[in-house]
């Protein structure tokens, strides 16, 4: 799914705090742009990413800036090492080790220390899983359209937005967004409804 | 108000927001109500209802005209309410299709109208400019509901509970849409 074509799932949400100048949003997106996996144990990596490619990091400005829109884009990638082929890796190097060293069994902390070794091989052999979340900032209208669906991902994009533009960004959800098209309208009002109670008596017969 | 709870709290906004679009694609021919707005709103070929109460929890009622059906009325005369629909909108040559989520208001598989732009930018330009058009749509009619809803809600739960005492009767039955 794509906002460049095809169907798409959209979440949107109400930007809050100040709007950055051309310059700020640019330094946030370099500052947090997608960084490859390095050695170790690190299982996932997010960062903001061009919206035209995710490999191009950091995003180019001059495609950032669309109109009144700031485009964007949310890269995660994980990579894992599927846990039955971890253990039997483990297992093999383990027996080994005993054969080797002339040990009655592994102990614990020696098991873990060679587990966590042979991960980060492994790793190393695992090529990363990219998703790519799409992300567009209407800046005047302090909105943002995102393909963002799953919880995971609205929560990273929402922690990253947080550290990289200092914004807060709120699901506009129906009380949300009641309250952006009718102003005059008190949210406490709305919430004092009663839910409508359509249950007839004639079905419950 | 943390967000979780503000979600929560309007979600039976947002079902009745949906029931309300759904009755006025029968009674009102989907019409926004508001004067010199040509769109139409119909709901297309997929409902799903849930309930807090009762042995049935959830039906999904989908191909066919779920929306006119007998078992999507029986379900509502017992209380149960849309979480998600799929809403087709018209306004003169275009047309928006996607499934409206009654918690979130979220669009989900949105089905856009054609994009005439080549390059990316003008894709892009045309696609957000296409998404606007459509949410604001959906957004007229969620403004006139709110209104409606906070001004005569004895009028409005009468009028619906009156249309979901006539889509019972089926086809063929006394309903106001079909007067």
């Amino acid at each position: 799914m794509s906002m460049l074509q095809g169907s798409v799932s959209l979440k949107r949400f109400l930007v809050l705090g100040p709007v950055p100048d051309p310059k700020d949003l640019q330094a946030g997106l370099e500052q947090d742009q997608f960084r490859p996996f390095q050695d170790g144990l690190e299982e996932e990596r997010m960062g903001w990413c061009d919206w035209r490619n995710p490999l191009i990091t950091p995003s180019d400005p001059d495609w950032v800036s669309q109109e009144r829109f700031a485009a964007f884009a949310l890269r995660i990638d994980t990579r894992r090492v599927p846990p039955s082929l971890l253990k039997a890796h483990v297992d093999l190097r383990a027996q080994q080790l005993v054969k080797e060293k002339d040990l009655a069994f592994l102990g614990k902390e020696a098991r873990i220390s060679l587990q966590d070794e042979i991960k980060v091989e492994l790793l190393r052999k695992v090529l990363p899983v990219p998703k790519v979340v799409e992300v567009a900032w209407d800046l005047k209208g302090g909105l943002l359209w995102t393909t963002a669906s799953s919880a995971k991902a609205q929560g990273a994009l929402a922690s990253l937005f947080m550290k990289s533009f200092g914004c807060e960004i709120h699901p506009l959800a129906p009380l949300v967004l009641a309250g952006r098209l009718c102003p005059d309208l008190p949210v406490e009002a709305l919430m004092a409804l009663d839910p409508f109670d359509l249950e007839l008596e004639e079905a419950q017969g | 108000m943390k967000p979780i709870e503000l979600l929560e709290q309007g979600r039976f906004l947002g079902e009745e927001f949906l029931l309300w679009l759904w009755m006025r694609s029968q009674t009102d021919s989907g019409g926004s109500g508001e004067e010199g707005d040509g769109s139409a709103c119909f709901v297309d070929d997929a409902i799903q209802l849930v309930s807090e109460r009762g042995e049935v929890k959830e039906i999904s009622l989908r191909k066919g005209s779920p929306s006119e059906s007998r078992e999507a009325f029986e379900a509502l005369s017992r209380g149960m309410r849309p979480a998600r629909m799929k809403l087709r909108i018209l306004s003169g040559d275009l047309e928006w299709v996607f499934t409206l989520n009654a918690a979130t208001l979220d669009m989900g598989t949105l089905k856009l109208p054609p994009s005439t732009g080549k390059a990316p930018h003008e894709r892009l330009h045309d696609r957000l400019f296409l998404l606007e058009e459509g949410a604001g749509h959906l957004e007229r009619r969620l403004r006139l509901f709110l209104r409606a809803r906070s001004e005569d809600p004895g009028g409005m739960e009468e009028a619906l509970r009156t249309w979901v005492r006539a889509g019972l009767s089926g086809p063929g039955g006394d309903v106001p849409w079909e007067a």
